[in-house]
């Protein structure tokens, strides 16, 4: 038998679980969670190592998405193509992206950049062969700005040297091009840098390296290790089918989709980049307390909706808002403060699911009628999981009737799935033990979600 | 010299999809390097592949009849995203009904098209004008 401990540094909580692993078969022992101390993240960590006991012999993992998680500003050519090869491929490695800039950077840009530098800079642009005038203004234009950020060059092959010539005084990586051809995006070269220069340079500034140095574990961005987990279950556990995978936190909401990659046919046309089977994305004004009052704006007429139906003012939900704004760790009293919360959860539900999935038009030709589709069609998606601080605690939340889909351009959102729970929140930390036993990890996960009653979706 | 870059596509609501694939594979035997972006294309979608691709010219098919208002503003918006230089073609049945063709070239001719082709056309010269007006053009940008 051996004792396993994995342990998530969020921004709020940290959490750990204890488990035990007989003959490939993972159980849980304990678990504890404490709120993160930003300025000493030993401290808390050590806490919850203490609260597991950790006097006994152990094997540890840790992730981490403290202290704004891991913060990228990614470069690229036009916005459709590049820069969201670019964006794809840092949110896939579990960064925050930043800044986004496309075409020239500018002096405005550079100052921005100086200003508030994010951990790395993701410099693209270009397919292989293609434009270069605009990568090396931009290495220009960042190599004058004498930033210390380390930059990965992920664009056009073609000018690598060159592009390494005018950055000879910044820290510089160069990968394979995020988006060697239209056809095709590359990200996984990307990926592994970034999380070759997290490991190496960025630890220290978030205060990590200490617990390096105590543990001789190396962490992992938490969103990182979470795609490459559900990654395993899709590809281990074909039997448990295409899933969707939602992480409502306080700031940011993360979805993950595991299948649903559609490609053209005779009556639908598919556009825009290919799309990855595993995909990752998240939204940073989507959360239940820093980013609430971000939702109440993106999701107004939802919100207003709901609150009409409830029989509540506007106004009383607006002074929730004030309220959990100053205090982040508030959990709703009253029972109008318990229907606020689930008119939040719903509206942080709804539109980040809405985000990540494709649409569909229809479009009338003279040759008859097309469906114009982008990005992931998750319609057959057969279950959908929900994860994090108030989705783990209420069980009776359901999501489903509060994805409705909007007429003109529909929302390519699972129609019918089952609603499944990970009510003790233990996906985090299954997820980093499945770096080294992904098939106690995988199995452990399925067998910790709990079905929530059914439901249909009312409208579509 | 590298070999030169093309975006091809057909523009607008059209699903015409097997000249569009025929003109790949010609164009390819051609020695150059085909960006086909394929049917129902928009403008904005044909200038951003060419962007990103650094093309040296835009091919646009259009076999429905509708290609004058798909065309509309064409070289106008590469003007206006920075390829003021580019070299556009058009092709395919234009327009709807019976038209001159002399007309017809007239009229993409003054919309910014550099050379008009109507279903009648040999593709082999349109190979041999294509790699000469690029020469050209790169002719002129080194001097």
């Amino acid at each position: 038998m051996k004792n396993i401990i994995s342990i998530d540094i969020g921004s709020t909580y940290t959490k750990g679980a204890l488990f035990s692993l007989v003959e490939n078969t993972l159980s849980l022992e304990k678990s504890a969670s404490v709120p993160t101390t930003p300025d000493n993240l030993l401290s808390c960590f050590d806490e919850v190592l203490e609260r597991l006991s950790a006097k006994k012999k152990h094997e540890l993992f840790f992730s981490s998405s403290a202290k704004g998680g891991l913060k990228i500003a990614a470069i690229g050519l036009v916005p459709e193509l590049t820069l969201s090869a670019a964006k794809e491929a840092a949110i896939s490695a579990g960064a925050r992206v930043s800044e986004l800039y496309s075409y020239k950077l500018c002096e405005n840009d550079i100052s921005a950049l100086s200003k508030n530098p994010p951990d790395i800079i993701l410099l693209s642009g270009g397919t292989d062969g293609g434009s270069e005038t605009y990568n090396l203004h931009n290495a220009a234009m960042l190599a004058k700005a004498d930033i210390k950020t380390p930059v990965i060059y992920a664009g056009n092959r073609c000018i690598s040297s060159e592009i390494e010539r005018i950055l000879s005084g910044t820290e510089l990586y160069i990968v394979e091009n995020v988006l060697p051809g239209l056809e095709m995006t590359s990200p996984e070269p990307t990926r592994e840098k970034i999380r070759e220069v997290f490991l190496s340079k960025i630890t220290a500034g978030k205060g990590l390296d200490k617990i390096v140095e105590k543990t001789s574990a190396e962490p992992w961005p938490t969103p990182y290790s979470m795609l490459e987990y559900l990654k395993e279950i899709y590809e281990f556990r074909p039997d448990f089918g295409d899933f969707c995978l939602v992480d409502m936190g306080g700031a940011t909401t993360d979805v993950y989709s595991c299948g649903g990659v559609s490609s053209s046919s005779s009556t639908v046309i598919q556009k825009g980049l290919p799309e990855p089977q595993v995909k990752r994305s998240v939204e940073g004004d989507m959360g239940m307390r820093k980013s609430a009052s971000a939702v109440f704006e993106n999701m107004n007429a939802e919100i207003s909706e709901s609150l009409k139906q409830a029989n509540l003012p506007v106004s009383l939900f607006e002074k929730y808002l004030r309220k959990i704004d100053g205090d982040s760790s508030y959990l709703p009293q009253t029972e109008n403060e318990h229907v606020f919360e689930k008119i939040l959860a719903e509206a942080c539900f709804s539109g980040s699911m809405k985000r990540h999935a494709g649409t569909e038009e229809e479009i009338y030709t003279p040759q008859g009628k097309f469906m114009l589709r982008k990005g992931k069609d998750l319609r057959e998606t057969g279950k959908l999981i929900g994860t994090g601080g108030y989705l783990a605690k209420m069980k009776s939340f359901s999501p489903l009737d509060c994805m409705k889909a909007t007429e003109k351009k529909s929302s390519l959102i699972p129609l019918a799935p089952d609603y499944y729970v990970d009510e003790k929140y233990l996906f985090p930390l299954l997820a980093n033990i499945s770096f080294k036993y992904p098939e106690a990890a995988v199995n452990k996960g399925i067998e910790v979600l709990s079905k929530a009653k059914q439901q249909v979706l009312k409208c579509h | 010299m590298k070999n030169p870059t093309i975006v091809l596509g057909v523009i607008g609501a059209d699903c015409h999809s097997v000249g569009n694939k025929i003109l790949e594979k010609f164009f390819e035997g051609k020695a150059f390097i085909v960006v086909n972006l394929g049917v129902m294309v928009k403008q904005h979608e044909f200038i951003d592949a060419a962007i990103e691709t650094g093309a040296d010219a835009i091919l646009v098919s259009s076999l429905y009849g509708h290609g004058e208002i798909d065309c509309l503003g064409f070289r106008e918006n590469c003007i206006e995203r920075g390829l003021e230089n580019i070299i556009l073609y058009v092709g395919g049945n234009l327009v709807v009904g019976k038209c001159e063709r002399q007309l017809i070239k007239e009229k993409f001719t003054q919309m910014g098209f550099n050379r008009v082709f109507t279903p009648d056309c040999d593709l082999e010269e349109v190979a041999t004008l294509l790699k000469k007006d690029i020469g050209a053009a790169k002719a002129v940008k080194t001097s």
